[in-house]
């Protein structure tokens, strides 16, 4: 008797979740048609396709996950394989569980004022990706940083029993072992990427057409459904079937993220 | 002595890189303070401490906002906890390893969505049930903290040792005493689950802004109301020069709430052993 | 368990890592790609002028290939922009202060009735300007007052610094604390507006009358009403009968050159004309 609460909420759940789902294909069913992904949007967003979109969300959330990756990845191997003053260490993981909780909104200030302001990138993809790359790092760190806790010692002890140095240690062998638990928070990052408006609506800007540098503005699937809810009229229909493909995207990353994570079991 | 080989170097790269992290960080919390002082200082903190927000008038109180805040967000754990834990307890404890495996799945997906989906379908859904106000900002922050809570005290709740269990169920006790020695255990864990869902319902400002109403008014549960987030995101696009600062001093009410905390919270995790 | 642990073996060969970075270097090549350098025209400000900005940035893209991004933000921010020169044109949608017009150059390009605005399902057929004033000071707080359904009235009201609530407040003669305290919900950008209303059965609000017709015309379930007894049609803002209405500008920092004269020009041309039109707009003539 008493699982059932649990059994019930946990219906609750996934229930809205499939509703949610249905919902929004059900509503944006009207605006998919054959060629949605590939056309571009007419009508100011109203109708046509979402390529654009397509190809900046690709774009911006592709090169900030791996910005991010190029710089959380040395930052979680030096905490966790160099031995830092306690201090030290205090203070960066101080530091990145705030990073952690900052809000999107706030980064997207902060992103627009100095890449697109002070740097002078204005509204360009460039600044988009620099400011998703700052919002993922300290998220990204963290998640690496767990994933090499989890590798147990004994392999950094007989290395340096055997006299490899760190360095050596900790790249040719901990991050190896450790890289099944590595590419989880990859995967959510990009996840998180997919997701973001508020942190691109001020950086990327709404240019709802392919943007053929890093300095062309461009939105993404999430702010151009905030755009069509927000500042399109009549935009709401368009939105729903936006918001449809982003659900299935979501959907993807997901599977991507209980795949790789079920590995990580298994290998262990 | 330090003997500068290339391992040196190699080192000295990696934390040249590691260290751009921390400093675009440290970069944030320095723009906002800076900007924040600003503003701070040409309002006044009694002008501050009043109940009226309306930029357009020189009025920049901000009192009204923080209650918004925090009734939003209490309202919204008050939904979810419940929720996420009897889910979280049924999970861990309960359920074979492909159902829990499933049910993550689905929740882990819950948690993904754009804010802005959720925003969507609230609009849909819960407005027209609620109206633009406390209830359904509430509502939709809920469905945004659930999947971390759930997910957070489930991983703490798997944690708790299987014989301790098997013990209390081999000693005769009900299911019920067996999940109140695993919540016990994992206390620690649990917290940090709601408390980092916390953080993460402080810093949602898009969902919520499409279903609050956006009026700083005194919470009343079927009355418009506005948080510090949602009219950071309303006023954002159309403020300049003190209007902009103002909206920068919220910005760090926020983070300072949200960092206090992640640092709090994520201790309490490593305390948990998580 | 499965040949799911093959995946895993090659992810760990280095190969497949640099063959996954070279993939993502081949996904930034078109990025990277020469392309005719084309010109950059960003328009922000009065979320009334948006689509106009819009509708012919995408005629100007086909012909010219001319790049045009707007943004909403209201007309104050349209003027700050403008004079920090963070864009190349503003847009407003009031008439400038003696302040501000010693600052920029404005180009007057189209005018715009403020609609009044109801939810499909709402019987109100019209109001008048004091029916207004009872509802915005909640003198009057429910339909049944008016003959029509028995709800309360929720009150709609477009954020500060955006041009259609001044546009209002003059007309209606409420005072601004009077438009900040009977408030129910406040909403940005006019499509904001539209949106809340056609969500909420018992909202009303004031928003551009051009982005009411084509949101209607996009199904969403929003009425204008008659308002001190003249139509809400084009005609009557073209003509000059309907009450409310408020002139669009773009304004520059200096003289417009390159990208933003052609936009300019093109829509006081014929072609621009037509457009506006077809947006629910009046050109001027």
């Amino acid at each position: 008797m008493i699982k059932l609460p649990g059994i019930i909420a946990t219906l609750f759940i996934v229930a809205l979740v499939v509703w949610m789902g249905c919902d929004l294909l059900y509503r944006g069913a009207a605006g998919l048609h054959a060629d949605y992904l590939f056309e571009a949007p007419r009508d100011l967003g109203r109708s046509g396709g979402i390529a654009p979109m397509l190809a900046s969300t690709g774009i911006i959330v592709g090169l900030a996950t791996l910005l991010a990756a190029l710089v959380s990845l040395p930052l979680a191997v030096a905490y966790t394989e160099l031995e830092a003053p306690t201090g030290l260490r205090k203070i960066v993981r101080s530091t990145l569980d705030i990073g952690v909780g900052v809000p999107r909104i706030v980064w997207g200030l902060f992103g627009g004022a100095f890449f697109g302001g002070y740097c002078g990138f204005g509204f360009s993809l460039l600044s988009g990706v620099l400011t998703l790359a700052c919002l993922l790092a300290p998220i990204m760190t963290t998640g690496f940083i767990t994933g090499l806790e989890m590798v147990e010692n004994d392999i950094r002890e007989q290395c340096a029993a055997l006299g490899v140095d760190r360095w050596q240690t900790a790249w040719r062998q901990v991050v190896p072992v450790a890289l099944p638990g590595l590419t989880a928070p990859l995967a959510l990052a990009a996840g998180r990427g997919c997701g973001d408006a508020a942190a691109l609506l001020f950086t990327a800007g709404v240019a709802m057409r392919m943007p053929y540098s890093l300095f062309d503005p461009g939105a993404t699937l999430s702010v151009f459904v905030f755009h069509l809810l927000g500042t399109v009229p009549g935009g709401q229909n368009a939105a729903y079937s936006a918001a449809a493909v982003l659900f299935i995207i979501t959907l993807v990353i997901q599977l991507a993220i209980t795949m790789l994570t079920r590995e990580e079991r298994y290998a262990q | 002595m330090f003997r500068w080989n290339k391992t040196r170097w190699l080192w000295a790269g990696a934390i040249g890189l590691g260290v751009l992290p921390v400093l675009a960080i440290l970069a944030l919390a320095l723009f906002l303070f800076w900007n924040a002082a600003g503003a701070s200082v040409q309002i006044g903190l009694r002008e501050l401490a009043a109940t009226g927000w309306s930029p357009q008038q020189g009025q920049y109180g901000v009192a009204l906002l923080l209650t918004g805040t925090l009734a939003v967000t209490a309202l919204a754990l008050f939904l979810a906890v419940p929720v996420a834990l009897c889910a979280a307890g049924y999970l861990a404890l309960s359920a074979g390893g492909k159902v829990r495996a499933a049910a993550n799945a689905a929740i882990g997906l819950l948690g993904g969505i754009p804010s802005v989906v959720i925003g969507l379908w609230a609009m849909t859904w819960v407005v027209p049930v609620f109206g633009n106000s406390w209830i359904s900002a509430s509502v939709a922050l809920a469905l945004m903290i659930v999947p971390t809570i759930t997910l957070l005290s489930g991983a703490a709740l798997r944690l708790v040792p299987a014989d301790l269990l098997e013990a209390s169920r081999a000693l005769g006790m009900s299911e019920g005493i067996v999940a109140r020695v695993a919540f016990h255990h994992a206390r620690w864990g649990i917290l940090s689950a709601v408390v980092l869902g916390t953080s993460r319902a402080l810093g949602e400002a898009v969902a919520v802004s499409m279903v609050a109403g956006n009026v700083a008014s005194w919470p009343s549960l079927t009355r418009p109301i506005a948080t510090l987030t949602t009219t950071l995101i309303v006023e954002l696009d159309g403020a300049a020069g003190l209007h902009r600062n103002a909206l920068y001093l919220l910005a760090c009410i926020v983070l300072l709430a949200i960092s206090a905390l992640s640092i709090f919270g994520r201790a309490a995790q490593r305390k948990a052993g998580i | 368990m499965k040949p799911s642990l093959r995946p895993l073996q090659i992810m760990k060969k280095p190969c497949t890592l640099a063959l996954a970075a070279s993939l993502f270097a081949l996904a930034l090549f078109p990025s990277g790609c020469r392309r005719p350098q084309a010109e950059q025209v960003v328009v922000t400000g009065a979320s009334t002028v948006y689509p106009i900005v819009q509708m012919a940035a995408e005629e100007l893209r086909r012909t010219k290939g001319l790049n045009v991004m707007g943004q909403g933000g209201g007309s104050t921010r349209g003027f700050e922009d403008c004079i920090a020169g963070r864009n190349s044109l503003g847009a407003m949608a009031r008439d400038l202060t003696p302040e501000e017009k010693a600052q920029v150059i404005v180009f007057p390009i189209a005018y715009d009735g403020v609609g009044i605005v109801v939810h499909a399902s709402n019987q109100i057929a019209a109001v008048t300007t004091d029916d207004l004033r009872r509802i915005y000071r909640k003198q009057v707080t429910n339909w049944s007052d008016f003959g029509g359904q028995n709800a309360s009235i929720v009150v709609v009201h477009k954020a500060e610094g955006h041009a259609t609530r001044e546009v209002f407040m003059k007309y209606t003669g409420l005072t601004p604390d009077e438009m900040t305290r009977y408030t129910d919900v406040t909403a940005g950008d006019n499509a904001q507006v539209i949106r809340v209303i056609a969500n909420t059965t018992n909202a009303i609000g004031y928003v551009s009358l051009g982005e009411v017709i084509k949101a209607a015309e996009a199904g969403q379930p929003v009425r204008l009403v008659k308002f001190n007894g003249i139509e809400p049609v084009m005609e009557n803002v073209t003509n000059k009968t309907y009450p409310l209405f408020h002139p669009l500008y773009l304004i520059s920092k200096g003289e417009p050159k390159g990208g933003s004269r052609a936009l300019l020009d093109f829509l006081r041309s014929p072609e621009g004309k037509a457009i506006i039109r077809q947006g629910n707009y009046v050109p001027l003539e």
